[in-house]
């Protein structure tokens, strides 16, 4: 009984390190895959050089420095324009699911000025903000804003109305009501709001850094084009991809950490 | 004024897509006394309580719950459904019915400790909802009820959701914790032997719109025995007197 029983849970953990472990075995099998596939000439190494001379690449960038100062460069735009659209966001988004005479006012202009290609407004960003840190910031900020408020919102309009009336019924209001009931309520969908709008950041402070940059990954891969050495670019190529990796699973461990009663 | 701590005078209550949910309403509940709600499905009762609890407005009428304080926040409100936070420990979500009585944190940690023993959940104050069963839910959802100390309590088919067996356990457990402290309770069920057997006097409603069609007093002395009190004659002849007065009250 407690054999079979001892049995089951085994094979249960092992089935979750499984899980957890083929999130690195896959992106590995394709690099392995890349490689010998270029070794044997079926891909063209002009165009796509094999992951060891990629490697070898970046290392020599990283001798030099330049690779360091590039990624240092995005992830502070990333990181500013985050915070800098994320806040203002949530507080937004917050204050329509709570209002509905903010979200009459809001939601239309939300409506019309999400849809917009974030990228066709940076000539005018550009023309705002000048061609330093300051319009690649903004750029992101607008950017995670629209998501942030939209997720935030949707986050509060969806927490069950029993929520409300019991904390209405044992007068929790103000700062309390929004940390102990808003927040949590709507964390699953801010959690979401995160991932995606970290995403659109990511393509956006790359496609700010390739017109206007002279620093930052984005002005790595487009000086690397520009210059035709092939390999710098796809070392840019490679990171922007470990960045947007890493971030990704960084936030389902937040998530696991940060969000208890939704593990299953 | 007698001493009566509920006051419902004339409520009625109009939705608004046009229907009429409760029909002039009135009901005096003494200080101290357990009374029960019942009606057929859908006659306004939940209603009527939410309009207690300060989470509706009556359209015309008025509700009053006489307290030192004065005002309305004194009352406690267990839910039907599941209403206690999935995202807090079970210690935190009794700790809700504390907000507002200004407890220092020792003073509210001794309470909730106290509150969680009388339901008898001490060993689950750090494991979150989703690891208890419905019932134990619910005796949470009292804890944090009687934690608020608030002088009146009212109770939206608390144990509607429940098997048999659990729905009886807990209305022990129910009038055990409440003859520590005699609070005014409101009770709304739609089950007949649950009122006759936790309550002191039995208000009948008729179907939509709810009006006030009778009121019974069970006459039991307390402390009761709520297993025990289902062999007594006059338990039934109570039932059938009540199950009379409910099915006059849907014909009319």
């Amino acid at each position: 009984m407690s054999q079979a029983w001892e049995a089951q849970v085994r094979r249960a953990r092992r089935l979750r390190g499984i899980e957890r472990s083929l999130r690195f075995v896959s992106p590995v099998a394709l690099l392995l895959l890349w490689e010998w596939a270029v070794r044997v000439h079926v891909l063209d190494a002009r165009f796509f050089p094999a992951p060891s001379s990629v490697v070898a690449g970046a290392v020599s960038l990283a001798r030099t420095g330049e690779l360091w100062e590039d990624l240092r460069a995005t992830l502070m735009r990333l990181i500013l324009g985050f915070l800098a659209g994320g806040i203002p966001g949530v507080a937004l988004g917050f204050s329509m699911g709570v209002s509905r005479w903010v979200r009459a006012v809001a939601s239309p202009l939300i409506a019309a000025l999400y849809p917009i290609p974030k990228i066709a407004v940076l000539p005018l960003i550009i023309l705002l903000f000048g061609l330093g840190n300051s319009s690649k910031i903004a750029i992101v900020a607008i950017g995670v804003f629209f998501v942030m408020a939209i997720n935030a919102s949707g986050g509060v309009l969806q927490i069950e109305r029993i929520y409300l009336d019991v904390a209405k019924a044992y007068g929790l209001r103000g700062p309390a009501y929004v940390r102990r009931v808003l927040l949590p309520g709507a964390l699953p969908s801010l959690m979401t709001g995160v991932k995606v709008s970290l995403g659109i950041a990511l393509v956006l402070v790359v496609a700010a850094e390739f017109l206007a940059a002279k620093d930052g990954l984005g002005y790595l891969i487009w000086n690397g084009w520009q210059t035709l050495q092939v390999e710098q670019m796809y070392v840019g190529l490679v990171i922007v991809a470990i960045l947007g990796y890493v971030v990704t699973i960084g936030l389902e461990e937040a998530e696991h950490v940060a969000l208890p009663w939704l593990r299953r | 004024m007698k001493n009566h701590r509920v006051i419902v005078d004339a409520v009625s209550k109009r939705f608004e897509d046009g229907t009429s949910a409760l029909e002039g309403v009135t009901l005096e509940i003494p200080d101290g006394q357990f009374a029960a709600v019942v009606g057929p499905s859908g006659c306004g009762k939940t209603t009527l309580l939410r309009i207690l609890a300060g989470l509706e407005e009556p359209t015309s009428g008025r509700v009053a719950v006489a307290t030192r304080g004065g005002s309305r926040d004194r009352v406690a409100m267990v839910f039907q459904e599941q209403s206690i936070y999935p995202w807090m420990r079970v210690r935190e979500n009794v700790a809700v019915g504390l907000h507002g009585l200004g407890l220092d944190r020792a003073r509210a940690k001794a309470k909730v400790d106290e509150q969680l023993a009388l339901v008898g959940l001490s060993g689950f104050a750090e494991s979150y909802p989703h690891q208890l069963s419905g019932g134990m839910k619910q005796r949470v959802s009292i804890a944090r009820a009687f934690a608020s100390e608030r002088e009146v309590l009212l109770m939206d088919e608390p144990f509607a959701a429940l098997d048999e067996q659990t729905k009886i356990g807990l209305q022990g457990e129910l009038l055990r914790i409440w003859e520590r402290t005699r609070k005014t309770v409101v009770f709304i069920t739609h089950g007949i032997e649950e009122s006759v057997a936790l309550s002191d006097c039995v208000y009948v409603m008729t179907a939509r719109p709810g009006r006030i069609h009778a009121r019974v007093e069970i006459p039991f002395p307390r402390p009761r025995d709520v297993v025990a009190l289902r062999g007594d004659p006059v338990f039934g002849e109570l039932v059938v007197k009540i199950w009379g007065l409910l099915r006059e009250g849907m014909a009319a």
